[in-house]
């Protein structure tokens, strides 16, 4: 890819704390990342390790009264979103930083046709007028890979496919021509041929628009595949970041290593055990001390469970581990 | 519509479980009839794994369902040591059950979520009638093997548990009455990465352990590959190619298992995806499947052929069998 320029997102210590009776659940808990104009950043993460609610948090898409309090700085284009009044965001949502999100079928509405949907925004946010929307909302169609787009606009989105649906989607996400593209999961509901063309229709569309793209996903696979950067979150923070090359060949973080190695590889032996993290994510209402990995990291040490690690590290790569991998083993690494 | 005969299929004598010719159908609104299974054959041996892929529509969990009897099939056979179990009467059926148990995708949702652990993991036997002590008996033992320690757990709710946690209960209920045949419907397919390999490894050893036999259904290759003996892939509601994990996956026959092996995301981000398409489109509806071959209207290979004549099933290496005019091997006629 080219030299980096400017960031078109930066966010610096973000922070998303939720509100539950037993006390405030740290989902997003000081994360800070960028991505550039025409690069994708992979978000990597488990269930549970906040990589959702950072995407939501960059656009205020979460219920307000769910939030016990949130942090950090979120800088779009030079606007902070972070704690913008809601207008705001509004304006900036849609527009210029489209979504896409898991389920096709939940984030259209299925009572409007597909062409009102498509040419919603356009009006609202551009002020095109009807018929202008209308040819531009065919051309996006066209864009997207749909046959036929003239009769597509007609359709209920029941009346498509499920890749169909995702489809149109990423054709609503980019109506208004945005700078930054989040996808959450973009293709974990699709089967894997379809998977397979969303995701070269996103990154097509990326370079062709020289538009960011931030792709959260749980797949090794995906990221592999589709992403420049990478970051792998656990619970609540990110442990690891970078290059995804360096990343996945000069993995540092114990707990990346251990998500590559539970895949299952194309040339193991059969009946050949998998490597399994012990234990369960830590609790984020009462996180334990020290860096959030250590109860199950076989490298951890008495450091460890006391000082929370930074996140640190050379030439873009960074990792927050007291002991990382490729550096000599912990002095007494016993649990 | 014509469907491979037995003498042509892949079928092995004195095999446990065997699948013959077997058709699922569904009624579909106005009339019309969805051709979820037609025409189906498989065997399993004592004590093998087949796994059993396809995408979303191609009939896998419906074969799974049939090989149950939850409903029988509408034709076709299914023999369980010779015995034909679609002509059983009811009663006979239930008297068969506790030889075919299965586990379910949602592990939450396969629990009754009012029972204790202990009462979940109990009832098929208390169902047969049997005596306390051997109940309490055989839950410890299925409890410990399956990694959970019954005076711990034996009290609490599914609710209590995990995702990963949930599926080792099903998975011991499903072993308590030391089925002969185990279906597997997508049960690692909810979980996440690290859980997900600390189950693969939990079937591994059981298999090892209590030697069943395992039909294996799942849309994750990766996983497929790991669990199984042998691999059969359906494409919209029929048999493509089945054989050797090693042979399908090493040398996949039929252009449709070729698309899909390639379609899998590689966790390696120095395999970079070719910008060209694997497999244009979607599956067809299985409301009015296309004549001749069902994968030719997505075939890069398909001929007139295709569209006229149904390929029928035969051998193209030894035990490897694919369903395919024009198949993806040497010395095969090319289109």
């Amino acid at each position: 890819m080219t030299a980096q320029s400017a960031p078109v997102l930066e966010m610096h210590e973000l922070r998303t704390w939720f509100a539950t009776p037993e006390g405030p659940l740290r989902a997003v808990d000081g994360v800070s990342l960028g991505v550039e104009p025409g690069r994708c950043l992979g978000v990597v993460g488990e269930s549970g390790s906040g990589k959702t609610v950072l995407l939501r948090s960059i656009v205020g898409l979460l219920p307000r009264r769910a939030i016990a309090s949130t942090g950090g700085t979120v800088c779009f284009e030079g606007l902070e979103l972070a704690g913008a009044p809601p207008a705001v965001i509004r304006d900036v949502r849609g527009r210029r930083i489209g979504m896409v999100f898991q389920d096709p079928m939940t984030s259209l509405n299925p009572v409007m046709r597909v062409g009102t949907q498509l040419t919603d925004g356009m009006r609202h946010h551009l002020g095109v007028g009807r018929q202008e929307a209308r040819r531009r909302a065919r051309a996006l169609l066209e864009a997207v890979g749909i046959p036929d787009p003239e009769r597509r606009l007609r359709d209920y989105p029941h009346q498509l496919s499920g890749g169909m649906r995702q489809r149109v989607t990423i054709a609503i996400a980019l109506a208004c021509d945005p700078s930054l593209l989040l996808a959450d999961e973009p293709t974990t509901a699709l089967d894997v041929t379809v998977q397979s063309q969303i995701l070269r229709l996103l990154g097509r569309l990326r370079r062709q628009r020289n538009m960011a793209v931030i792709l959260v996903t749980h797949d090794m696979g995906v990221v592999a595949g589709s992403t420049d950067d990478l970051a792998v979150m656990y619970a609540g923070k990110v442990v690891e970041q970078g290059p995804t090359a360096t990343v996945f060949s000069a993995t540092r973080h114990p707990y990346t290593r251990a998500l590559l190695e539970a895949i299952p590889r194309a040339d193991a032996r059969p009946g050949e055990r998998l490597a399994t993290i012990p234990g369960q994510p830590p609790s984020l209402v009462d996180p334990p001390s020290g860096c959030r990995f250590a109860p199950r990291c076989p490298r951890a040490a008495d450091r460890c469970r006391a000082e929370e690690p930074p996140l640190a590290g050379a030439d873009g790569h960074r990792f927050a581990c007291w002991f990382p991998l490729g550096d000599p083993e912990p002095p007494a690494a016993a649990t | 519509m014509t469907t491979a005969t037995v003498e042509d299929g892949p079928l092995r004598p004195g095999a446990l479980l065997r699948v013959e010719d077997v058709v699922v159908e569904f009624p579909a609104p106005g009339g019309r009839v969805v051709h979820a299974v037609s025409g189906v054959s498989f065997d399993v041996l004592e004590g093998e794994t087949l796994g059993l892929v396809g995408e979303s529509g191609s009939g896998k969990t419906s074969i799974g369902r049939a090989v149950m009897q939850l409903p029988p099939p509408r034709s076709g056979r299914v023999l369980l040591d010779g015995v034909d179990l679609t002509t059983l009467g009811r009663r006979q059926v239930r008297a068969v059950r506790p030889r075919l148990q299965m586990v379910f995708q949602d592990p939450l949702s396969s629990l009754n979520p009012r029972r204790s652990v202990r009462g979940v993991v109990g009832e098929p036997m208390r169902v047969w009638n049997r005596s306390r002590p051997d109940i309490d008996a055989r839950v410890d033992e299925l409890l410990s093997a399956v990694g959970l320690d019954p005076a711990a757990v034996g009290d609490r709710r599914p609710s209590q548990f995990s995702g990963g946690q949930c599926q080792r209960i099903s998975i011991a209920r499903a072993l308590v009455l030391e089925p002969q045949v185990l279906v597997c419907d997508e049960a690692v397919s909810s979980l996440d990465v690290s859980v997900r390999a600390q189950i693969l490894n939990l079937l591994l050893d059981l298999r090892e352990r209590y030697r069943p036999t395992m039909l294996f259904i799942a849309h994750d290759l990766s996983v497929v590959r790991h669990i199984s003996d042998r691999v059969a892939v359906m494409y919209l509601g029929k048999l493509c190619e089945i054989g050797p994990a090693a042979s399908v996956f090493g040398g996949p026959a039929h252009p449709y298992t070729a698309a899909l092996l390639e379609s899998v995301p590689v966790p390696d981000p120095s395999v970079r995806p070719s910008d060209e398409e694997v497999l244009d489109g979607e599956p067809p509806s299985p409301v009015d499947p296309p004549s001749g071959c069902r994968f030719r209207t997505r075939c890069p290979r398909a001929q007139p052929r295709c569209a006229e004549e149904e390929p029928i099933m035969r051998a193209v290496a030894p035990e490897q069998f694919v369903a395919c005019h024009f198949p993806l091997t040497a010395g095969a006629p090319r289109p």
